[in-house]
């Protein structure tokens, strides 16, 4: 099949930047539910519960180091049912590109062009993925290298930037009502590691397969890590209720911070990383998407695929949502978490039981 | 071929790149820096006032002096129903694109203050997108219009000018202060602290002169005085100058302040300290059930001036104890005044219920609802430790024969 592979640490490079662009982008921990001051416990949860279920599908690609979870899916279940499961994991691709795009582009508008059309926004960055994956995966990997420096020093830049005004204050007091606000501030942000599919498509064009769960795990850690510092600062700075109230917290903290009396205007900061860790997080989700259904469909390249795609993607991320509150009301974790919990939560269990149920049967 | 096709391309396509459908050239903008809000509780409208800067002034630097005839600045104002319909209506007047985000200064009337309320102006400074919340907002003891178009001294915008004079105001005596509006928004959505607003007022005595002579020496025209106490949206009450640095005090925000009080043993004469280092905390108690608060201030001062007569200060000795306690009591009045205030307002500015909210909360949950109530009448144990660090380049004063 694909001679095409990537190296491990371009894979942890994509994982990290694809969980964290979007999370940092509209900040759910804070803004989906009312955890407010416990936002950052959230971030935490967040944290153990996506390296759970991180760890539980990286488990499956290393028993079947070479094939793609498309692959894997039709070997346990049988050619029709995996088939069918496969339809899931390609619907995740199209719907969450889809929803981040959007968000991208909600941000962009809503702050910085109000004039220009959405559909050039969007169609922009999806014909900017669409050529980066043409090139293949290879290119892929480069790009992340590259920009994955670029997005961890915006990243960074903005938490140093707003640290010198964080209150403890408004941090406090922690978990005075109990655990449940911050449980539930935690559930859309660990939905969104449905993206995490990806994995299974990824992980058998890296060059080492075997040591897929220590490089996802530690990607996914160390961006959740940042998630973390980062709700912790937004708190900080805005305090609870002024950071759940923006539609994008952390473009208000920086917005509302000054460097110097001559250095005010570092929203660049983040608008660049989001550009950019969108811009990966795209790219992945449309070879994931490409490459399956090439699978799928046993062709046998992807390439012929992208474009048409991309244009489907255009139109999804522009007519899913008609306006904002759409996109809130689609991200509240009552909606969310139950969608992509069963998305994600199922196929794991079916794939697991009959991975089992095979094995012993070989046993027997 | 095709290479050369993609090169040819890709330099057509920097002619695009100029920023898509909202392209804005500086030269089609004029700049605002400062918004006056006033409000008519009778025809419920609001009267919104810019201040554009003459770009082109602005530019010109210091040397210049006036290398334009035109003023630096301009202030045109307009009367909508919301805030944003005044800005539409503003447009009418003015002949260029208006570019909100050097906006730095909110000019509030103290009449929208008391009836409508400050929630209009925070919501559209945190909703429009160009401006920030790192604008001041400001209470305006007065005309606004009349404060933004007020021609101060030395400065080329008076709206610079008037925001370094309350940070400088804030930063040296501590007898204002300089929030800006994010930390305003902030006291104002937690529960237990209400917000304070710096406060400016026009000097008005130089308008019954005749203003035809412009090089005659003018009269200080705005002055920093007191600070806005607001119970919720609305403001409450003002605090005086000691009171707003008794405040400080409490809060633990005075760089530097100066304290005048008795020549230990001589009412004669009278002694200044510089307090260059201050800190101040309180925590909430809860004894037998009942709240109440322990402020702790500290302060670390210098001798800058005494009036008269020898003085020795040279050693330790009981003169040097009898001045620092009587700077801890000048501390100490400062804070109370305050108090007293703020619990005749019924106005928690300190964040007293906060404390409680996020260190006791189950207590707290008890007193939310009447916590204004409660802080009327909150016992305050108030703790100055005060020291005198040094006495300046002498250490004894002028003795005449």
């Amino acid at each position: 099949m694909s001679t095409e592979k990537i190296s491990n640490r371009q894979l942890w490079f994509i994982l990290f930047i694809m969980r964290s662009s979007i999370i940092i982008a509209s900040l759910p921990v804070l803004t989906s539910a009312d955890a407010l001051q416990d936002a950052w416990i959230s971030a935490l949860i967040t944290l153990v519960g996506t390296e759970i279920i991180v760890f539980i599908i990286s488990l499956l690609d290393i028993k079947f180091p070479n094939l793609s979870l498309i692959e894997y899916s039709s070997k346990l279940l049988g050619p029709y049912l995996g088939r069918l499961l496969s339809m899931v994991y390609l619907w995740v691709f199209l719907q969450l590109a889809a929803v981040e795009i959007r968000i991208y582009a909600e941000v962009i508008v809503t702050t910085f062009l109000p004039q220009t059309p959405m559909i050039f926004i969007i169609a922009m960055m999806v014909f900017a993925a669409a050529i980066c994956v043409y090139s293949g995966i290879e290119v892929l990997g480069r790009t992340a290298d590259v920009l994955f420096f670029v997005f961890i020093f915006m990243i960074l830049g903005t938490i140093l930037v707003a640290l010198p005004y964080v209150k403890v204050d408004n941090i406090q007091p922690i978990l005075a009502r109990g655990w449940q606000p911050a449980i539930s501030g935690a559930l859309t942000p660990m939905a969104l590691s449905l993206n995490m599919w990806v994995i299974g498509m990824l992980s058998s064009t890296t060059n080492a397969p075997k040591k897929i769960l220590r490089t996802s795990l530690t990607a996914l850690g160390s961006s959740l890590i940042m998630l973390v510092l980062i709700s912790f600062v937004t708190i900080g700075v805005l305090g609870p209720y002024q950071g759940a109230r923006a539609n994008f917290p952390v473009l208000t903290l920086i917005r509302s911070v000054q460097v110097s009396k001559f250095l005010q205007r570092t929203e660049v900061l983040v608008i660049f990383a989001w550009g950019f860790g969108l811009f990966i997080s795209v790219s992945t989700f449309l070879y994931s998407g490409a490459k399956g259904i090439s699978l799928w469909l046993n062709l046998d390249d992807h390439r012929p695929l992208i474009f048409p795609m991309a244009v489907i993607w255009v139109v999804m991320s522009l007519h899913g949502f008609e306006n904002i509150f759409a996109v809130n009301s689609f991200l509240k974790p009552e909606i969310f978490a139950p969608y992509a919990f069963t998305l994600l939560l199922v196929p794991l269990f079916l794939l697991w039981l009959s991975y089992i149920i095979k094995n012993i049967r070989e046993e027997l | 071929m095709y290479r050369k096709f993609v090169v040819c391309l890709l330099i057509i396509s920097v002619l695009f790149l100029s920023g898509c459908w909202d392209r804005q050239e500086p030269d089609d903008l004029v700049i605002t820096i400062g918004a006056g809000i006033d409000y008519n509780p009778e025809t419920d409208m609001y009267k919104l006032s810019f201040e554009f800067v003459n770009s082109l002034a602005a530019q010109g630097g210091e040397g210049g002096g006036g290398g334009s005839e035109k003023p630096d600045y301009w202030v045109v104002s307009a009367w909508g129903h919301t805030i944003l319909d005044a800005v539409s209506n503003i447009r009418k007047k003015v002949s260029r694109e208006i570019y909100y985000a050097h906006m730095n200064l909110e000019l509030i009337s103290e009449e929208m203050v008391k009836t409508k309320g400050i929630i209009p102006v925070l919501e559209a400074t945190e909703r429009t997108r160009q401006s920030r919340s790192l604008i001041m907002p400001v209470i305006v003891n007065g005309d606004v219009e009349e404060m933004l178009a007020e021609n101060i001294p030395i400065e080329s915008s008076n709206v610079r000018g008037l925001i370094n004079q309350i940070q400088l105001t804030n930063r040296e005596i501590a007898s204002t202060i300089s929030d800006n509006t994010r930390e305003f928004i902030n006291k104002l959505s937690k529960p237990g602290i209400e917000p304070v607003a710096a406060s400016l007022e026009l000097i008005k005595e130089q308008k019954e002169t005749e203003e035809s002579k412009p090089k005659e020496n003018m009269p200080p025209p705005v002055v920093v005085k007191k600070i806005a106490v607001f119970k919720g949206d609305k403001m409450a009450g003002w605090l005086k100058e000691r009171e707003t640095r008794g405040y400080n005090w409490v809060m633990g925000a005075v760089e530097r302040a100066n304290l005048t009080f008795e020549y230990s043993g001589d009412n004669q004469r009278l002694l200044t300290v510089l307090v260059n280092k201050s800190d101040g905390s309180f925590e909430p108690i809860i004894k037998n059930g009942k709240p109440s608060i322990k402020i702790n201030v500290q302060v670390n001062g210098k001798i800058v001036n005494i009036t008269g007569g020898s003085s020795n200060l040279k050693e330790e000795s009981q003169l040097i104890s009898s001045l620092k306690s009587r700077l801890a009591q000048v501390v100490h009045n400062d804070i109370e005044i305050a108090l007293d205030k703020t619990q005749s307002l019924k106005a928690d500015i300190f964040g007293f219920g906060n404390s409680f909210y996020r260190l006791k909360y189950n207590k707290w949950q008890d007193m939310e609802d009447d916590w204004r109530k409660i802080f009327a009448s909150l016992p305050v144990e108030i703790e100055v430790k005060a020291d005198i660090k040094r006495t300046g380049l002498i250490n004894k004063g002028i003795k005449p024969r």
